[in-house]
């Protein structure tokens, strides 16, 4: 119940926006171009970015508490490239995919406990796994060397139709997807360990002093995104029938642009995982919207960026205009009682506000 | 100990571990140490360095810039046309320079008065000016650089190339008006407490513009280089290099919480990565374990820094126990000092302090 | 809260009606710069990655080819060279209605999946210049053989080493995860160590990266210094090897590879590099959209059938096995190109891509 309860209040709000966004995107590019309406194109076109959002929604989690990891694209590669050279070496491709997860759970687990042990910051660890990790997803194809190059193939067509089948009409990517969404939600809003990992970025002396167990909270963080990181290189190996040691490379931009549009703060605290699920689908038909309409890759590339910063600068702003203008309704209304309280309080918000954005 | 002699501590580490390692490969492979060979290094060295001296300048300020790729390649497509259009080098390089430094300030712009986070800004611009380089150049490669202007890159003064010495005498200046002046101050100000900056009259604003657009011109000034020492620049120029930028400036002691971290940890960061990874070949392992390398060694720089950092912890709390209670130094209960449990970003504000 | 999603979403619609007025005024001008664009079938030409001068010109081969026969052909591609962004690039297109799709594959096996969609909707599919499994496509328009291409590279160094000669050679070129490089290199490897006293000291990798290609030839360059022939297939290693050897003055070493001639015209007008080779990739272009018309006319080409091209005479359509495959069907095989060229001062003011 709690959940649903978060999912309606969440809704209502910057969610509520989005939500609105992605109607008024259907519908402009439906009228720019028939095609891109049609219901079956629709929803078989998801499978080409709901991996992104499968990584996108544990990260979200990590990003709550604070923390970030830029090491996720490198894991992605990792836990492909594990799957994929255990299977050529003879194991059976459902334990290999295991055993891709296995690694991926293990890099989280190397950030989790780096991060933890030497109180740096999660960017500078995480950007030192990400070197790492992706030079062992190279190292490692090099070494079992079973025509790495070409990246590992024949994989059993069981496991490509993970990826690629489809149950009851819906693509496979897509269940896969609503399940690991749902998954998620509920860890972040109707558990115990939710809330503490939000009290955690919105207050870290607080969740401290409040007795939380800080170090395990903040390792599972990182567990879980490495966790979302590792379900996208296994459900990507199969995907494309193939596993490569390259497959992350560049997924850090499109998956944090999707965080940050779904309305997690990079200082923690904020968010909802069902904002992070609707912004999947914003950008993943905004840049198809836009190639149909006729745009190139790059002119794709330089709309993206721009409503990326736009968006977030918009946020911070209307967010600001509704404070300021809730504060002037309220000494309004109260022009007797004692307006130190209101009047302190907006500007007290606001330096709070641009503190955190340093 | 003293915050000085703090600073100072961080850089002697990287400058230290960088030497100790070129004198480890020298031992094994004689022919890395030869001064030709080194001079090559520093030579390859000075596109990272100018970009890690950037990413230092603003991490200080307590933001970050991942856009420096892109910003390398757009200005150098731009200088880089210019100089095949046959428009003359004395108009070109300032003109590359207040081009990056425009690209910067737009950052620096977003994030202060646009009030986005710099992460989701520079990754913003990352995306956009790499596009609009496209765009320029409908994805065309700009060529045949006169060879009037390729001709700095192989221009020799004591047997060291001129690039080599004109970088050095820049981030020496640099770091002089990092440690010297006033505006250094207040960048050191604006990164380790902004709140108490601005309420001493520093202009928070201002200096994380003046940070981004340094971090612009000096992408700028590396694509100059680039296009000097490569003689040609395509659209993939830089990609990825944002990132090895920031390794070098963490390697070298700038650390992503703000206020720390000095110029000179930066470019010895940037040397120790370009020695790690051109002395692969040296030492016979595999050209692919490179990025393994990179990530060994920045993360070998964290724990060792983690290190020093908890030994000057415990140093400054007996020392106040001992000022305190009058007595012998106590250790403070525990094998970690108290503040360990609390959140990373309170310590690390303590060690600065 | 209500306030807040008003304002945010009526300045959002804002701007995204303005984008999709500003794509939809390019879409008109699109349509009427080619006239019929409508009514012509729609051919996607895919490169592995954009913004690279290799790849630009065949996609201008292919747009003119378009133009000639009658086909909408789109040049479309990404900036990364990524399997999961081709897919998605060549799912976009499927759905909107093309009618043949041109890919330079990234990776042999992860277009498969989408290729069989896409052939299973009646579209049809084609690779040129790197290919994928042969059952997952038609026809595949083929520079050469890796036999082919990998004798050219030990036949251009042998004008000046002889076979006899012990010497050290090295290969530079983009990455261990390049299909068709690599395939090129162990051929030539196999050849040096079958015919040749040459020794293959060391393999570097350069990922697509001018500044890295750079550095490592210089650091292989330094590290072997008895090295008399470096090998680079790859068109980001061949100009960065080249520069190289200026910026080291070294006229000792050989180095042979495959680039354009437009990035290379400096380094063979200066003597650095004395040949190099290739194939005319505007021509492959061409080739690929001349084949692709005449199959959407409904011609039917068998292995051994031959066909005519206007500007490129008679081809014939090869078996798989050309290219190392067991995979033979009807409507299946490889279009190979008639000709590769060896550029050197006396022919490549003759080309210009």
């Amino acid at each position: 119940m709690n959940v649903a309860k978060a999912v309606l209040r969440g809704a209502a709000r910057w969610e509520g926006a989005l939500v609105v966004i992605l109607m008024v995107e259907v519908v402009v590019f439906g009228a720019l171009n028939p095609r891109f309406l049609d219901a079956g194109r629709l929803i078989s076109s998801t499978s080409d970015f709901l991996y992104l959002g499968i990584i996108a929604l544990p990260l979200a989690i990590v990003m709550m508490t604070g923390g970030i990891d830029i090491s996720i694209g490198s894991i992605v590669s990792l836990s492909a490239i594990v799957t994929g050279v255990t299977f050529a070496n003879g194991v059976n491709i459902w334990l290999a995919a295991c055993l891709g997860l296995l690694a991926a759970l293990l890099a989280g687990l190397a950030n989790g406990l780096a991060i933890v042990a030497t109180g740096a910051n999660p960017m500078v660890i995480t950007l030192g796994t990400q070197f790492l990790f992706a030079g062992l997803a190279v190292g490692i194809s090099g070494l079992a060397n079973v025509s790495s190059f070409e990246g590992i193939s024949g994989l059993p067509d069981s496991f490509v139709a993970v990826g690629n089948g489809e149950t009851v009409g819906i693509p496979n990517m897509v269940l896969i997807f609503v399940v690991v969404a749902a998954i998620f939600a509920v860890v972040l809003h109707g558990t115990t360990f939710g809330r503490q990992a939000r009290l955690i970025g919105a207050n870290p002396k607080a969740a401290a002093y409040s007795g939380f167990a800080v170090t395990r909270i903040t390792i599972c963080a990182y567990l879980l995104s490495a966790l979302g990181a590792g379900i996208a290189g296994v459900l990507l190996t199969s995907y494309l029938a193939s596993a490569r040691a390259d497959i992350g490379a560049n997924m850090l931009m499109p998956v944090l642009t999707l965080v940050v549009i779904g309305g997690v703060s990079m200082f923690g605290g904020e968010g909802t995982i069902v904002g992070v699920i609707i912004a999947t689908f914003v950008i993943g038909f905004l840049q198809q919207g836009l190639r149909f309409a006729g745009m190139s890759e790059s002119e794709v590339a330089v709309a993206n960026g721009t409503a990326l910063v736009l968006v977030a600068s918009l946020r911070w702003w209307t967010s600001h205009t509704a404070e300021t203008l809730k504060n002037q309704r309220a000494r309004r209304r109260k022009p007797r009682t004692p307006i130190t309280g209101s009047s302190l309080q907006g500007p007290e918000v606001d330096v709070l506000q641009s503190t955190r954005t340093r | 100990m003293t915050v000085p002699g703090f600073l100072k501590a961080r850089e002697v580490v990287t400058i230290a571990g960088a030497l100790i390692f070129i004198v480890g490969v020298g031992v094994a492979q004689p022919r890395f140490v030869e001064y030709e060979n080194l001079t090559r290094i520093a030579n390859s060295t000075v596109i990272l360095a100018l970009l890690a001296a950037g990413a230092a300048l603003v991490i200080i300020t307590r933001n970050i810039d991942v856009s420096v790729g892109s910003t390398m390649a757009l200005t150098g497509i731009v200088g880089g046309s210019m100089l095949r259009d046959g428009v003359s080098i004395a108009v070109v390089v300032p003109v590359v320079i207040l081009a990056g430094a425009g690209l910067g300030a737009v950052n620096g712009i977003g994030v202060t008065y646009g009030r986005v986070p710099s992460i989701v800004m520079t990754l913003g611009t990352l995306g956009a000016y790499r596009g609009i380089s496209f765009i320029l150049t409908s994805g065309h490669s700009v060529e045949n650089i006169p060879a009037e202007f390729k001709k700095i890159a192989v221009t020799k003064l004591l047997g060291m190339p001129v690039i080599v010495w004109g970088a050095s005498a820049l981030l020496i200046g640099l770091m002089l008006l990092m440690s010297r002046t006033r505006a250094g101050r207040h960048l050191y100000a604006t990164g380790d407490n902004a709140a108490g900056a601005r309420l001493i009259g520093v202009r928070t604003n201002g200096m994380v513009i003046i940070a981004f657009s340094a971090s612009g011109a000096l992408a700028a000034l590396a694509a100059l280089v680039f296009l000097a020492q490569i003689g040609s620049v395509s659209n993939q120029a830089g990609m990825g290099i944002e990132m090895r930028a920031i390794a070098a400036a963490v390697i070298g002691g700038v650390a992503l919480s703000g206020g720390v971290g000095t110029i000179l940890g930066a470019t010895f960061g940037a040397v120790f990565i370009t020695t790690a990874t051109s002395s692969l070949s040296f030492i016979g392992i595999p050209g692919f374990w490179a990025d393994t390398v990179i990530g060994a060694i920045l993360l070998l720089a964290l724990f060792a820094d983690a290190r020093v950092r908890a030994g000057l912890e415990k140093r400054r709390l007996s020392a106040r126990y001992k000022r305190e209670l009058g007595g012998p130094p106590e250790p403070p209960p525990g094998d970690r000092p108290a503040p360990a449990a609390l959140p990373s970003e309170k310590r690390i504000a303590g060690g600065v302090a | 809260m209500k306030i807040t999603s008003a304002l945010f979403a009526s300045v959002a619609i804002a701007a995204l009606a303005f984008t999709a007025g500003c794509s939809d005024s390019t879409a008109t001008t699109d349509a009427e710069g080619s006239a019929d664009a409508a009514d012509a079938p729609r051919v996607a030409f895919i490169p592995k990655l954009t913004g690279v001068g290799f790849f630009e010109s065949g996609g201008a081969g292919a747009e003119a080819a378009g133009e000639k026969y009658g086909l909408d052909v789109t040049y479309v591609g990404s900036p990364e060279a990524s399997v999961a962004k081709q897919v998605e690039l060549i799912n976009t297109e499927i759905q909107q209605g093309a009618e043949a799709i041109i890919v330079s594959s990234v990776s042999p096996d992860g277009l498969c999946q989408v290729f069989k969609k896409a052939m299973a909707q009646d579209i049809l599919v084609l690779t040129w210049d790197s290919d994928v499994n042969p059952e997952c496509r038609t026809y595949y328009i083929s520079q050469g053989t890796a036999d082919q291409l990998g004798a050219m590279l030990v036949e251009m160094a042998e004008v000046d080493i002889a076979k006899t000669d012990k010497v050290e050679v090295a290969f530079h070129y983009a990455s261990p995860t390049v299909t068709d490089q690599n395939q090129w290199a162990e051929k030539a490897k196999q050849i040096i160590a079958d015919e040749t006293s040459w020794t293959v000291v060391d393999t570097v990798f350069s990922e697509n990266q001018t500044e890295l290609a750079v550095q490592q030839a210089e650091a292989l360059i330094n590290a072997n210094p008895d090295l008399k022939v470096i090998f680079a297939p790859d068109a980001n290693a061949l100009p960065g090897t080249a520069q190289a050897l200026e910026s080291l003055s070294r006229t000792d070493l050989n180095v042979v590879g495959f680039s354009t001639p437009n990035v290379m015209r400096p380094y063979i007008e200066s003597g650095t590099i004395k040949r190099f080779g290739l194939w005319d990739v505007t021509k492959q272009g061409e080739l690929a959209v001349a084949v692709t018309k005449q199959l959407l006319d409904g011609k039917k080409l068998n292995v051994g059938d031959s066909f005519d091209v206007d500007g490129l005479g008679t081809l014939e359509v090869s078996p798989n096995s050309v290219q190392g495959y067991d995979y033979e069907a009807d409507g299946n095989g490889i279009i190979l190109m008639p000709e590769r060229v060896v550029f050197t001062k006396d022919n490549i003011n003759d080309f210009d891509f």
